[in-house]
């Protein structure tokens, strides 16, 4: 597991044509378009782990901002993505840490220390009940990786 | 036995009535918390643009246009979850934030622009005012995947209510004394609106912040038990 660099794995936004539209980019790879398209507008990091790619992209919407991270193969295909994030609140991302052999941690949001574990091939997992609150992810009955956190609420004021 | 089978008949209409109010309660917090976040997206577009007209126009600086743009947008946010209901505030108080601050989006945004390496007080003049530039349109940027989910929200909301408003018509047009039923019919909707209302406050001051189930919960019996009494009372 390691770390990529800007040269080997980076992305080109796509400005959005309406205000709805989820801002995506293109994925650049040894700085060669790919043509391959995913959902978000700043590569936070690019993780390279076996045969495939996570990435972590945010959408450059400083004060309601949401972390996109997608989990790919080597050719590319989008193989399972989550986001998270909460109406009127946002996150930094910040602190992300490799621990061998398939673990990731970072800090974005909800004050806790986020972790995603990774599979080389779909686990089962229970929709809705797996994944910590405002983690949200397309309805599956398997995914390639699992995110794992203790988000807080805002204090009351 | 004729007064027992009265008595459950009331029972039963009470209760269809309650329900058909809180297809009302439902349809009007599905359609406040969308009309607020629309209302967010239009204002704090107005403000970027604005900014970007006074900084062309020379009143202010592109330093002064960040730092507005920072304030400005915290304050317009906690407005609008001022006006949401219950249910949306707990939705929007589920995750503590963790802001920005200028400093940190100056450095991302001159990364962003110039790449990774690259240093803000390195910038030239021109650089670092776009630098700033970048930072008040991102702030007149919402997130387009909750205000579309809200939009969608929306257009159930006005169903709702729609199927509420079409159920007091049949139930005034089919009754015998009809200005009695319209009365009745306003005050139990009325009612398990207001109670759904007070009642997801209510499971937000005992809940906490941040638990929308809870609220949710609190709002569909605030509603039920509010449109219930006034049948009762009618």
């Amino acid at each position: 597991m390691r770390k990529l660099s800007e040269k080997e794995l980076t992305i080109r936004f796509i400005e959005c044509t309406t205000e709805l539209a989820i801002p995506s980019s293109e994925i650049i790879i040894n700085q060669s378009a790919t043509g391959n398209v995913i959902s978000g507008a700043v590569l936070e990091a690019a993780v390279s782990w076996n045969d495939f790619y996570l990435l972590f992209l945010t959408d450059d919407i400083p004060q309601e901002d949401t972390l996109s991270i997608h989990f790919l193969d080597k050719e590319l295909k989008l193989l399972d993505s989550a986001t998270i994030g909460a109406m009127y609140s946002t996150g930094s991302f910040t602190s992300l840490q490799l621990i061998k052999p398939n673990t990731l941690t970072f800090r974005f949001i909800g004050d806790t220390d986020w972790t995603v574990k990774l599979f080389d091939k779909p686990t089962l997992t229970l929709p809705f009940l797996s994944d910590p609150k405002c983690v949200k992810r397309k309805l599956a009955l398997s995914n390639y990786f699992k995110v794992l956190g203790s988000p807080i609420p805002e204090p009351a004021k | 036995m004729t007064a027992i089978v009265n008595n459950e008949k009331n029972i039963f209409d009470h209760t269809i009535r309650s329900l058909e109010a809180e297809i009302a309660n439902i349809g009007v917090h599905l359609t406040i918390d969308p009309t607020s976040r629309q209302t967010y997206a239009r204002q704090i577009k107005v403000m970027a643009d604005k900014l970007r007209k006074d900084v062309t126009s020379g009143k202010i600086t592109w330093v002064q246009a960040a730092e507005q743009a920072q304030e400005t947008r915290n304050l317009i946010m906690e407005i609008i979850r001022g006006r949401s209901t219950p249910v949306g505030r707990a939705m929007a108080q589920q995750l503590k934030s963790e802001g920005k601050t200028l400093n940190e989006l100056v450095a991302r945004k001159t990364q962003q622009l110039h790449g990774n390496n690259a240093v803000f007080k390195n910038l030239s003049s021109i650089q670092q005012n776009s630098v700033y530039a970048g930072i008040v349109k991102s702030a007149g940027k919402s997130n387009p995947r909750v205000t579309a989910t809200m939009r969608k929200l929306s257009y159930a909301g006005k169903g709702l209510i729609f199927v509420s408003i079409a159920l007091s018509v049949y139930t005034v047009a089919t009754a015998d004394d009809k200005i009695d039923t319209a009365g009745r019919e306003l005050a139990i909707t009325g009612a398990g609106i207001s109670g759904g209302i007070a009642g997801g406050a209510v499971a937000g001051l005992v809940c906490g912040p941040g638990a929308p189930v809870c609220v949710t919960v609190g709002a569909f019996v605030g509603g039920a038990l509010g449109a219930f009494g006034i049948g009762f009372v009618w």
